[in-house]
């Protein structure tokens, strides 16, 4: 006799009873955050962003990379491992297909020292959180992957992070904004408004297992500067003060 | 008889018990025939269940039935299967629940599952958009003119998206048969 369906029942009404695991508090966010924003802030660099080219543009050049070759969700690349090779140890949290920029893959790692050579003057910190972005084909007619990404918190919107990418056709001009970060586990979605009115709703990202974090991506187009993007919770209501897309 | 809305409003286990012992099997015949597998049907089936659970605070009466909310987080946990190639625990592992060995006897239940379907779950099989299509012409029975201004399209398409959906449907009615 079948009981995978009673049994599946107790293990639901045992969950029910004892409830989700808790999450962090905002009291507990909060001591992680406000030491890591103040050294930054004493670093004079409250966030780091860093986006650089990648790839020489040698043989591969002219190769194309559909949506069939993206890595599964929780891929992890060594040091080393990748194209282009990573310089940390990441991890594939989220991937998909943009209008424009095509096929994307969203990476964390943790952030390498960054410093003046010849005065030792730290810019970047190791072991700050990174979220970054990899556009396996992207429209700028080099060829070859583009990267980009941001170390640190965001300590006004605690788990709610906005980074930004310019995505440039062969001419250079501006095509698409691609908007991305970390979102908390209890958003039900992410929005986008321009001037008050509501122009994106998605559904957050989940992370791989073992990652607390969701994380979404939005693609705009690029005259939405002064549009603001912000979680909503179950109920509908903001779940942060929200941030505003960068002015180009 | 208490409607599938209320028992999800409420925050008691036996209310929650109560939903998932409505639509456990229905759902677990759906994926099994989305998926052919008997072991990821019910890793499936068990993660969507958590999902609800976890989330069923979020379930908003106006946006569909409850067995629609059910089935639009059992087709989001699909698709990541399908994208990942393994079945998501993440529900489970907040809840803590522990993941099912299925015996042979489960393995024939699922199987027996898989071969039953009815037209509302082959409704739950169309895209989205022929689905809610032919949920507002059929089921609740609403004209196609305000179908379609509600779909933002013409009423021309939207009578060639609701016949593509009764074709679909018929289709899946013929194999299911054959």
């Amino acid at each position: 006799v079948s009981d995978f369906f009673a049994t599946l029942e107790l293990e639901l009404r045992a969950a029910a009873e004892r409830g989700p695991r808790r999450r962090p508090s905002l009291t507990t966010a909060l001591r992680v955050l406000v030491p890591a924003a103040l050294t930054l802030a004493l670093l004079g660099v409250a966030l780091v962003p860093a986006v650089v080219l990648l790839g020489d543009g040698g043989g591969d050049a002219g190769q194309t990379t559909n949506a069939a070759e993206l890595p599964p969700v929780g891929t992890v690349y060594e040091p080393g491992e990748g194209r282009p090779p990573r310089d940390t140890r990441s991890t594939v949290v989220a991937t998909g297909v943009a209008p424009v920029a095509g096929p994307w893959q969203m990476e964390t790692y943790g952030s390498t020292r960054l410093a003046d050579p010849e005065t030792g003057e730290e810019y970047q910190p190791a072991g700050l959180r990174c979220l970054g972005i990899f556009l396996l084909d992207p429209p700028d007619g080099r060829g070859r992957p583009l990267g980009g990404g941001q170390c640190g918190e965001f300590p006004r919107t605690p788990g709610f992070s906005r980074v930004e990418m310019t995505v440039r056709s062969a001419k250079g001009e501006v095509e698409e904004i691609l908007v991305y970060g970390r979102v908390p586990a209890e958003a039900a979605a992410v929005v986008v408004t321009v001037d008050g009115v509501e122009r994106r709703r998605l559904e957050p990202l989940p992370g791989p297992s073992g990652v607390d974090d969701d994380f979404y991506l939005v693609a705009t187009p690029p005259h939405w500067e002064g549009g603001r993007v912000n979680w909503i919770d179950a109920n509908g209501n903001e779940g942060s003060r929200g941030h505003e897309l960068l002015p180009r | 008889v208490t409607d599938d809305a209320e028992l999800l409003a409420r925050s008691d286990a036996d209310s929650f018990a109560e939903f998932y012992r409505r639509h456990a099997r229905r759902l677990a015949g759906w994926l099994m025939r989305m998926t052919g597998d008997a072991e990821v049907a019910a890793d499936l089936t068990a993660e969507t269940f958590a999902a609800a659970l976890v989330g069923r605070k979020r379930y908003d009466p106006e946006r569909g039935a409850p067995a629609s909310w059910l089935y639009g987080i059992a087709a989001h946990k699909l698709n990541d299967w399908r994208r990942r190639g393994n079945a998501e625990d993440r529900a489970r592992l907040r809840l803590r629940m522990e993941r099912i060995q299925l015996s042979d006897e489960d393995v024939a239940e699922f199987e027996r599952l898989g071969s039953e379907v009815s037209l509302v779950e082959m409704l739950e099989e169309l895209p989205d958009d022929q689905r809610e299509a032919l949920r507002a012409r059929l089921l609740e029975e609403r004209g196609y003119r305000e179908i379609a201004r509600v779909a933002g399209i013409s009423e021309a398409a939207m009578r060639k998206r609701v016949s593509r959906g009764v074709a679909g449907l018929r289709g899946r009615l013929r194999r299911n048969a054959s």
